[in-house]
């Protein structure tokens, strides 16, 4: 759960803090929902945030994406075009849901041009089930949101140069359980899709190759993952693996393990690519954003990089965002987990932000000096007035469950 | 980017219904706690406007007592008043014995008392002229006078004259007057005859008797 505030053009973290679903609750949606209601009412405890008012992202498995095109035609038309359309779309009955669309932008179809719509649904059971337990854990929904507007509002709402309206950005948020992969034009999204695989995958090779549990599995990885950027002198770029940690055998087995599932991932996200790239004409992009909980292991960071034509980033999502009031152990390393939630804390703030120093923003410029702080320090910054919030709950292990974004209004 | 909203309708409305519920919660509250401090206001009130009548009730019962001896008194007044009238109608009663009493008490012990004629003289006194120009009729009052001829003898004139001056400083008797002294002889003793009068107020006014008379009055 994160919640922001505005500070003149850019913005602070006012409240922030993780906690883990239970392991049992990671696998079954359901059990994983009623656990979050625990959690978010223990931490509106812990955590200093004001206010219920919350914005949240439906679970990923109630939200159906579905791409359709189009004759050329005004906005305003759109609406009930898709509606029509999406009864032969969508798994279910859409007088029993809720339909919206994405322009995704225009498509050359045999000689035609067309307009390209992702068709965006959710049953009302599966909507109105959900926003009964986040009532139940003591919060007032202000919006609910879709996880791919989410992830690329945290980077639309920093376009403030001409150039960047027509930049693609493309974003791979790596979670527990799946990656979601999102590519935009400017402002615009024009492609999400869902992969499944995760982190959750990556254990599960691992623990297989050596015969560990997962449980073990993940903490090993996350031993890795902590060590190979531990010596950031030494490895400048995020995410490149230190000369002298690629001898350890122990890390090259765990590579050799999950090699195999993050090739699959690469494969599919250089699919995602080369569909966008083939369809939507125009500029190509450039690079690819990282994010999730995942994005900071060294060797998915490899691993994408031999796989995908662009450079690879890791995405770090609230650089331009003083985060002095979150725990020195939230504030480690490029923070990208945070994706989401931050997205959806945006979503009630109106506008465009600045960096916070008043510089342009950069992502791909070397980490602040405090994010790479040790855990005790502190960073004293001055605290306005609040005005906004993210809720999101992770795993104990810092992987992103991705049931549950709240933005806490 | 356009926003998406999976917010359903009715979730606003259920706040808005549970705000208007709870806000109708608190009215009620309020108003239930408004009505019980009423009642005890009111209660408090016609506590102490019982009280209030009971008090007066009690001084209505004491008026009432006071009236009834008012009312008694009342008739003792109009009694007293008509017997009082009576007294005024009829006069003081002067007890011969008691007058020649204080007569002789002036008198020195060689003088003689020799013949006393006591006649009551009434004076009646006609309306008014203040009366008769406002038409309205005033009682005759009728001034009664006791006039007091004493005959004796004194040895001098001195004993005579000590004995009027002693007559005048008594307060009741009026118009002190020697009528005669002349030389008297009998049986070779030379003395003064004389004759002094006075009279004696037999008005009586209405709650004003004067103690002098009561005095004489009184047995």
């Amino acid at each position: 759960m994160i919640q922001l505030e505005r500070v003149g053009e850019s913005l602070a973290v006012m409240a922030a803090g993780r906690q883990a679903l239970p392991a049992e609750a990671r696998n079954d949606p359901e059990l994983g929902l009623a656990a979050s209601v625990e959690i978010i009412r223990q931490m509106f405890k812990q955590f200093p945030f004001r206010g219920r008012r919350v914005v949240a992202a439906l679970p990923r498995q109630s939200v159906h994406f579905k791409n359709l095109r189009l004759p050329q035609m005004p906005l305003s038309e759109l609406g009930s075009v898709v509606e029509f359309e999406a009864r032969n779309l969508v798994p279910f009955d859409p007088a029993e849901a809720t339909i919206h669309f994405l322009p995704a932008g225009e498509v050359r179809q045999n000689n035609e041009i067309r307009q390209e719509v992702i068709v965006v649904g959710a049953r009302h059971v599966d909507i109105n089930h959900y926003v009964e337990h986040l009532h139940a854990a003591g919060t007032v929904v202000a919006a609910l949101d879709v996880e791919p507007c989410a992830l690329y509002r945290g980077i639309e709402r920093f376009i403030r140069r001409r150039e960047d309206e027509t930049e693609v950005h493309v974003i791979v948020d790596v979670g527990a359980s799946r990656t979601l992969v999102v590519i935009g034009r400017g402002r615009e999204i024009s492609f999400t899709k869902t992969i499944e695989l995760g982190g959750r995958h990556f254990n599960e090779a691992v623990s297989k190759k050596l015969g560990i549990s997962v449980e073990e599995a993940q903490s090993l990885r996350r031993r890795l993952a902590e060590n190979s950027t531990a010596g950031v002198s030494a490895a400048p770029i995020p995410g490149e693996v230190a000369p002298a940690a690629r001898r350890d055998p122990v890390r090259q087995a765990a590579g050799d393990a999950t090699r195999s599932v993050m090739s699959d991932l690469g494969r599919e996200v250089a699919l995602c690519m080369r569909y966008y790239s083939v369809t939507f004409r125009g500029q190509r992009p450039s690079r690819l954003r990282l994010v999730g909980s995942e994005a900071a292991d060294p060797l998915l960071h490899g691993l994408l990089s031999a796989t995908i034509p662009v450079p690879i980033d890791v995405g770090r999502p609230l650089v331009s965002v003083d985060t002095s009031r979150m725990r020195p152990a939230d504030r480690q390393g490029p923070m990208s987990e945070w994706a989401m939630a931050f997205g959806l804390s945006l979503k009630l703030l109106t506008g465009s932000f600045g960096a916070r120093d008043g510089r342009p923003r950069d992502p791909s410029a070397p980490l602040p000096v405090e994010a790479l702080l040790p855990a005790d320090a502190e960073v004293g910054e001055s605290t306005p007035a609040p005005e906004h919030a993210i809720i999101r709950t992770t795993p104990a292990d810092g992987v992103t469950d991705p049931s549950l974004e709240v933005t806490h209004a | 980017m356009r926003e998406l909203e999976f917010l359903p309708d009715w979730y606003p409305q259920m706040r808005q219904r549970t705000r208007m519920v709870v806000l109708q919660a608190w009215m009620t509250v309020a108003m239930a706690i408004g009505m019980c401090l009423w009642m005890f206001l009111m209660h408090s009130n016609v506590r102490r406007a019982r009280e209030n009548l009971d008090d007066v009730a009690g001084q209505v019962k004491q008026s009432r007592i006071e009236m009834k001896q008012l009312g008694y008194l009342s008739n003792k007044a109009a009694v007293l008043r008509e017997q009082d009238q009576l007294m005024v109608k009829l006069g003081l009663q002067v007890e011969p014995s008691r007058l020649m009493k204080t007569i002789d008490s002036a008198m020195s012990r060689e003088m003689s008392v020799l013949g006393m004629q006591m006649e009551v003289v009434e004076r009646l006194e006609g309306p008014t002229a203040q009366s008769v120009r406002l038409n309205t009729p005033a009682p005759l009052i009728a001034d009664r006078h006791l006039q007091v001829k004493l005959q004796g003898v004194a040895p001098t004139d001195v004993d005579l004259a000590n004995f009027a001056t002693r007559l005048g400083e008594i307060p009741f008797l009026e118009q002190v007057a020697i009528n005669y002294a002349r030389e008297r002889s009998e049986n070779g003793h030379v003395m003064r005859e004389f004759e002094i009068s006075f009279s004696m107020s037999l008005n009586h006014t209405v709650g004003t008797a004067p103690d002098a008379l009561l005095t004489v009055t009184d047995p």
